[in-house]
């Protein structure tokens, strides 16, 4: 389904190099291979060019150029996404932000840092901890996601469970909107009297306009970590210890569990961290802050695994016994590369005492469509992720891999949950919207889209289905309260 | 008229002649809920001129929010109407539109420290029933025990807890809007985590009404801290507590509230909390005090350093009028300085944000208006951005910090999206 993407104009093309110079620009098809995918490697959009600008001004005048011929155009950053967002629909040309990797200030007093968009997460993190400050969101690839890509999907990662999400720490944002305009969306809506327009732009998923500059908040490092891990017999046992942890009143910094499938994967690879391969779960229990305090905590959270019938509770303080517990939760996702051709990574959110549920309804779905899956997840924010080994060679398999992923997306949402807690929408699941929103709700998000981007040219396709993104305002915008509210597609009369 | 209409209206117009400002307990009980109201054929109490009335389900407030649109009608919101923005009932209002008879907590489930309630319910509830199970909302708006849930969110209001939990946008997991022009939507979700479309809860929460109304929303809760400990440092030079506070807050310790508080020949107070095991709590004191090398003035634990902090939400209550003066956290000293020439100052410290209440009831209008132009002009030479967030006097002429041209663009494009006929209040500008 790799469709050829339109040539870029030479009047385009010319002017692009004029902006960003010649070595900022590809075309050659064999080079824009790299960006025809992103991390959800079942898709392919080769784009019409890659454009590489190096700050602001250079990111206004391309995207200034490209609108001006009604191209449409995709931001990039690492392209670890997972769920299809930077891919280029449509023939769009990619913006990458890859040459904006500058961290421009380091503002210690007030804990905050300016950066350009292509910074690398734990680049950041790295250029901070000697003053002893550190960037909170850790996503899972943070040494390669890119915080503009972070602000774009609102990323998440295992210590958000203590300290939030990436937009708790956007102070504010230089944006490029789709018209090529600039303009400053700050300070979460704080004291201004205005609409939180960073908080709205923080998880718009590249629709909105491209951040080119980000004020970010920075924290000061915790004096100490605690680690635990706790072996179990029984995934559900590994379950009600997270619920018994929070009930205690405890709030670790991460709480993740990983089942057995994973284990294994783990421990056959050469990642092998050392955990036992007949232990039905993993749970991964971190205290972080005032050294002190901490021991107590970690006391307290053993108790409860063990009380949940934790068979074995291994604990490290030291930055090396800590990185040998978190090993197998780390590498979990290259291991398991391992044991099967291709991988779908999955991501949803439960109310967290649904868990334990959720999980067996999961298993069952494996087992009925026949397909291997392995969980680890970010469990004490109840955010699944419940990966499906494939192999995309075997149609039918694709074919049982489709009906078992909407499947969990259905159970998860009849829990109480949602289709996506840190992957973000993309591509990939614009068709699960409905299943949490009503047609009034995405009228809403699509409406205040075309705010931003009238003339649809910001990363098209993406985070709405497709007949929500064709609908016609006249017929959705009138009021009334008598009637079913009804959508009409463009073209149609109201 | 209702007593708590008179409440309502008194925060915010003057022709109430004598009334007490809104600062005792509010009385969701008293006033009778006009059924659906003049829109539904109920019958409504007032507010100044316009009438009251108060939905007692989302369905009802759908039709009249679709009627007020289709005909035309200026609609605006309330809650218990303790806190609302200078002049917001001002000009022609044809109804104004209470959320007191949305006043249910519909789940709580405190294994995922999450609650869902109306935006009614007022913050004394919410602290009640989640006190029971040993959790809370780590949210301290000013006037906090009196106000709505709705209120709060809407207002997007916070206080000195933001430093370690948040402001509202933090705590919401979804709410329930509905629209200018009556269309309900359900935003966000009950998950903490969730990142299905655009995050349109960030947009509502502290919209001031610009979009709707908030009927109803998912929080999510806390677990109590064990140890809660207050320390007050008192030192009698202003730029002395200025030095002392920010050096608390660049200490290595993450200090949940820091305030400091000046003004009307009080001694300079620079305040903090303490949340925690007690183990923690008892190194981050030891942490902070050998920072600044001193012990406190005054050290208070339990009751006694929520009570304090409790007092503190009540720092606006008998002022004539509050600005918000905001800028770097390091430049606290540059608008300090200015700020207690013109009133008593309550700063967020690590925020960068000053609270500066011009003090009533003896001043006079001119006295006020003085105050806080002089404020204005004191903080922007150095940058500050200032707005007036609560004024008990008539007219103030709201020369609100000038808005940037695309945001006001992105923002009224926004606005006429969720209220295409333009019954809602709208920015000045």
């Amino acid at each position: 389904m790799i469709a050829k993407p339109p040539r870029l104009s030479t009047g385009l093309a010319d002017e692009l190099v004029r902006i960003v110079g010649e070595d900022g620009v590809i075309t050659d098809p064999a080079r824009l291979m790299v960006y025809e995918s992103d991390g959800l490697t079942a898709y392919r959009y080769p784009p019409r060019a890659v454009v590489l600008p190096r700050d602001g001004d250079e990111t206004a005048g391309v995207v200034r150029a490209i609108a001006a011929e009604r191209v449409p155009f995709v931001a990039r950053g690492s392209g670890t996404g997972l769920s299809g967002g930077a891919l280029a629909v449509d023939g769009a040309v990619v913006v990458c932000t890859a040459r904006m990797n500058r961290i421009l200030e380091l503002d210690l007093h007030n804990r905050r840092a300016r950066i350009q968009p292509g910074v690398v997460n734990a680049h950041l993190t790295a250029a901070t901890q000697p003053h002893g400050l550190y960037y909170a969101p850790d996503p899972s690839s943070q040494s390669a996601c890119s915080v503009g890509g972070n602000v774009a999907e609102n990323s998440g990662g295992p210590h958000c469970l203590k300290y939030g999400v990436t937009s708790r720490y956007i102070r504010g944002l230089d944006v490029v909107l789709p018209d090529g305009s600039r303009v400053y969306l700050g300070d979460r809506g704080l004291d201004t009297g205005e609409l939180d327009l960073a908080g709205l732009f923080v998880g718009s998923e590249g629709c909105f306009g491209i951040a080119v500059e980000i004020d970010v908040e920075l924290l000061p490092l915790p004096q100490a970590t605690h680690t635990l891990l706790g072996i179990f017999e029984r995934l559900e046992d590994a379950g009600r210890a997270v619920t018994a942890i929070i009930a205690d009143g405890l709030l670790p910094a991460a709480l993740e569990i990983i089942d057995q499938a994973t284990i294994r994967a783990v421990e056959e690879s050469i990642f092998a961290a050392g955990y036992p391969t007949d232990a039905a779960a993993a749970l991964v229990v971190e205290f972080d802050g005032i050294e002190v305090g901490l021991e107590a905590e970690a006391a307290r959270a053993e108790a409860a695994c063990l009380e949940c019938g934790a068979r074995e509770v291994r604990r490290a303080t030291s930055a090396d016994a800590r990185a040998a517990l978190w090993k197998g939760r780390k590498k979990a996702f290259g291991a398991m590369g391992r044991i099967a051709p291709d991988l779908l990574v999955q991501d949803a959110t439960v109310p967290r005492t649904r868990l334990p549920d959720v999980l067996a309804e999961i298993a069952q779905i494996g087992r009925r469509y026949d397909l291997k899956v392995a969980n680890v997840f970010h469990a004490g924010d109840g955010n699944l992720h419940p990966n499906i080994l494939f192999d995309r060679r075997d149609a039918t398999e694709m074919e049982r891999v489709e009906l078992a992923s909407k499947e969990i997306m259905r159970i998860c949402v009849d829990a109480g949950g949602t289709i996506t807690g840190e992957h973000g929408v993309g591509l990939d699941k614009r068709d699960y919207m409905s299943l949490i929103h009503s047609d009034d709700t995405l009228w809403a998000m699509e409406s205040v889209r075309r705010v931003f981007d009238p003339a649809g040219l910001c990363n098209p396709g993406k985070v709405l289905p497709d007949r929500i993104r064709g609908m016609d305002p006249a017929g959705a915008a009138e009021a009334g309260s008598d009637r079913a509210r009804t959508i009409v597609p463009a073209g149609a009369t109201a | 008229m209702s007593l708590e209409a008179l409440e309502d209206a008194s925060a915010v117009r003057d022709d109430e002649g004598g009334k007490e400002p809104a600062g005792g307990e509010a009385h969701p009980g008293d006033a009778p809920a006009a059924n659906g109201g003049a829109a539904a054929g109920g019958r409504p109490t007032e507010a100044g001129g316009a009438p009251v009335v108060a939905p007692r389900t989302v369905g009802e407030l759908r039709n009249l929010m679709a009627r007020a649109s289709r005909d035309g009608r200026q609609v605006r919101f309330i809650g218990n109407a303790t806190s609302l923005p200078p002049g917001y009932l001002d000009g022609p209002v044809d109804l104004v539109v209470s959320t007191r008879a949305l006043d249910t907590v519909h789940a709580y489930d405190p294994a995922d420290l999450t609650l869902t309630a109306d935006a009614g319910v007022s913050f004394g509830q919410l602290e009640r029933v989640t006190g029971e199970q040993g959790q809370w909302l780590p949210l301290d708006p000013p006037g906090r025990a009196r106000r709505s849930l709705g209120g709060v969110l809407a207002s997007g209001a916070y206080g000195p807890l933001q430093g370690k939990f948040g402001t509202p946008r933090d705590h919401v997991l979804g709410l329930t809007l509905v629209t200018g022009d009556g269309r309900v939507l359900e935003l966000g979700g009950r998950v903490v985590k969730n990142v299905a479309g655009y995050d349109l809860v960030k947009l509502a929460v502290g919209s001031g009404g610009r979009l709707g109304i908030v009927t109803s929303a998912t929080v999510r809760l806390h677990p109590l801290p064990v140890r809660d400990v207050t320390l007050l440092y008192q030192t009698p030079r202003l730029a002395l507590a200025v030095v002392l506070a920010r050096s608390l807050a660049t200490a290595p310790v993450r200090i949940p509230a820091l305030e400091l508080l000046a003004g009307h020949g009080e001694e300079p107070t620079v305040a903090v909390r303490l949340l925690g095991s007690p183990e923690a709590v008892a190194e981050s004191e030891r942490i902070l005090n050998g920072r600044v090398g001193r012990e406190a003035s005054r050290r208070l634990e339990g009751e006694a350093s929520a009570r304090w902090f409790a007092a503190l939400e009540r720092f606006e209550d008998d002022a004539a009028a509050v600005a918000r003066v905001s800028h770097l956290p390091s430049r606290l000293g540059d608008l300090v300085e200015p700020a207690v020439e013109c009133g008593t100052v309550a700063a967020h410290v690590s925020l960068g944000v000053l609270r500066v209440a011009v003090r009533g009831p003896g001043a006079s209008e001119a006295a006020v208006l003085d105050a806080l132009a002089r404020l204005r002009d004191g903080v922007a030479s150095a940058g500050a951005t200032f707005r007036v967030s609560r004024a008990n006097i008539p007219r103030w002429p709201a020369p609100e910090p000038a808005t940037a041209p695309g945001v006001l663009a992105l923002t009224r494009g926004i606005v006429d999206s969720f209220d295409p006929a333009g019954v809602l209040s709208r920015p000045a500008s």
